[in-house]
């Protein structure tokens, strides 16, 4: 996978194994796109959550449940793996 | 928190955002100019064996170091383009360094090179798409084109290797007096026995070198035309195109002041062999030496100059409402005129025949040597005539394969900028 900035825009792009077509494209919005770098600087889940209260004014238990969800959907996706 | 969206979403969101910026989203690199066939209406071939055009050609360290600058740039489609690009036999390291990077990659292909070892790096590197361009539905025909014997059988070998592995393949071609009666049965094929997509595009320019040999097969305006009548999506195509040209009230290939009009220099732009950068891949009289500068420098001070450079002069496109059914660009100007700004009188022809053909009125526009009063709008209307009345009739074309002269060149030479045999610039 490589992650590309274009236009504004996160992108997340497979580049190998027969997923580089157009099904393979991941794109993040705003806050995902947050979320995508901190895990790529290694930030555990608590981390990213405590990020998403703070920044977007949420609850504790909501930015969990969103970050949570998020992840969910990423490692469904064989976007990230438990480290 | 969106992780996938389709395609089309994505693109049309890239592309608002771009708009009013300039980001060179887009760039196309031709790796090479040799090529193993010798089609007689390309602009750009040259021999396989070269030496001189080999040894000017990016090494494969330096296309790895433009391709970090391009992704650093925030180039996201790339196009592969030659001569052809499996010529060069390093292509797939430049390929996949470039996948490494997370390009979405276009490949265009004649597909006579390609192997099962080929095909199976396409497969595990999946690239966005490929094009091969087929010259005929026969083996007879294809082959007047290219002047192999066997390159049928090759390019014919590329694409069943390349459907085996379920590649995103696109066929299309380029309609000449060579393989003119052939074009319908080359889309069936694509089509109805091989499923993927098929597009023709029957313009076909001067050589960048100056020589006028590809027009000795291009297509007349009638001819061209009776192609669009004859397939009811091309006609309908033209129809859109000109439909919101007519709501914009004004032509939509000019742009106040300025030469260029497209996205050349806004958001893509065009690589040689050798590393020299320009607006796309026809225009060659302007271009910036990459070798002795960087991408950044390029899009920051070179392009700019050239995607804004003033006109010098009005023409008869400027007050033109048909621009949507015409090809005209600068960069066939040059190509054809040796000058960017003059029009061609050939696409000029074309766009007119192709609006009478269609039923739409062409605004006055100044002199126009095709509209009313002009010296070639008796003949047009004729030929109009003949297309709408379907007497030009493409289902009954023979194979014809005549053996037209090379055209004389102008005595002031091409004046390309990009010829490299042209007595004009020596």
């Amino acid at each position: 996978m490589v992650t590309r900035e274009v236009a504004g825009e996160t992108i997340v792009v497979p580049v190998r194994g027969g997923v580089g077509d157009l099904n393979g494209l991941f794109t993040f919005n705003e806050i995902a796109s947050g979320i995508w770098q901190l895990l790529a600087a290694s930030r555990t889940a608590d981390e990213v959550a405590a990020w998403v209260r703070e920044r977007y004014e949420v609850s504790e238990e909501q930015a969990r449940a969103d970050v949570g969800g998020f992840l969910e959907e990423l490692r469904r996706q064989g976007l990230v793996n438990e480290a | 928190m969106q992780t996938q969206a389709t395609y089309g979403d994505f693109s049309e969101r890239i592309h608002r955002r771009q708009s009013g910026t300039r980001l060179p989203t887009e760039v196309s690199i031709e790796v090479t100019r040799r090529c193993p066939l010798e089609c007689r209406h390309c602009y750009n071939n040259l021999p396989m064996n070269d030496a001189a055009a080999r040894r000017e050609e990016l090494t494969l360290e330096e296309h790895r170091r433009l391709l970090d600058e391009l992704a650093e740039a925030g180039c996201l489609w790339l196009l592969y383009t030659g001569g052809e690009v499996f010529a060069r036999a390093d292509f797939l390291d430049i390929y996949r360094y470039a996948k490494s990077k997370g390009f979405l990659i276009t490949i265009f292909t004649n597909g006579t090179l390609i192997t099962p070892r080929v095909a199976d790096v396409l497969a595990e590197w999946r690239p966005f798409a490929i094009e091969i361009t087929l010259y005929g539905a026969t083996r007879e025909t294809y082959e007047a084109l290219t002047l192999i014997p066997g390159s049928f059988d090759r390019c014919m070998r590329g694409i069943q290797l390349l459907m085996e592995r379920g590649l995103p393949l696109k066929l299309k071609t380029v309609p000449t007096t060579v393989n003119r009666h052939e074009v319908f049965a080359m889309k069936r094929l694509a089509e109805e026995e091989l499923g993927v997509e098929f597009k023709f595009d029957p313009l076909v320019n001067p050589r960048i070198d100056c020589s006028q040999s590809p027009v000795a097969v291009r297509l007349s305006p009638e001819e061209v035309v009776a192609l669009d009548l004859h397939d009811p999506r091309r006609e309908e195509e033209y129809r859109r195109h000109y439909e919101k040209e007519r709501a914009l009230g004004k032509g939509m290939n000019v742009e106040e002041g300025h030469v260029y009009f497209c996205g050349g220099g806004v958001h893509a732009c065009a690589v040689d062999p050798a590393g020299r950068m320009s607006i796309c891949v026809l225009s060659h009289r302007d271009t910036y030496d990459w070798r002795q500068g960087s991408f950044r420098e390029a899009w920051d001070e070179f392009f700019p100059r050239v995607r804004y450079k003033p006109r010098t002069r009005p023409t008869r496109c400027d007050r033109c409402r048909i621009q949507s059914l015409c090809s005209m660009c600068p960069a066939n100007g040059e190509l054809e005129n040796g000058d960017a700004e003059k029009p061609v009188d050939f696409l000029c022809r074309v766009a007119h025949l192709r609006a009478m053909a269609l039923d739409i009125a062409v605004p006055e526009h100044g002199a126009c040597p095709c509209c009313a009063g002009g010296a070639w709008h008796a003949e047009l209307e004729t030929s109009a005539g003949r297309v709408r009345r379907r007497e030009i009739g493409v289902g009954d074309w023979a194979p014809s394969l005549p053996l037209l002269p090379v055209l004389e060149e102008s005595a002031a030479g091409c004046q390309s900028g990009g010829c490299v045999s042209c007595s004009a610039h020596s």
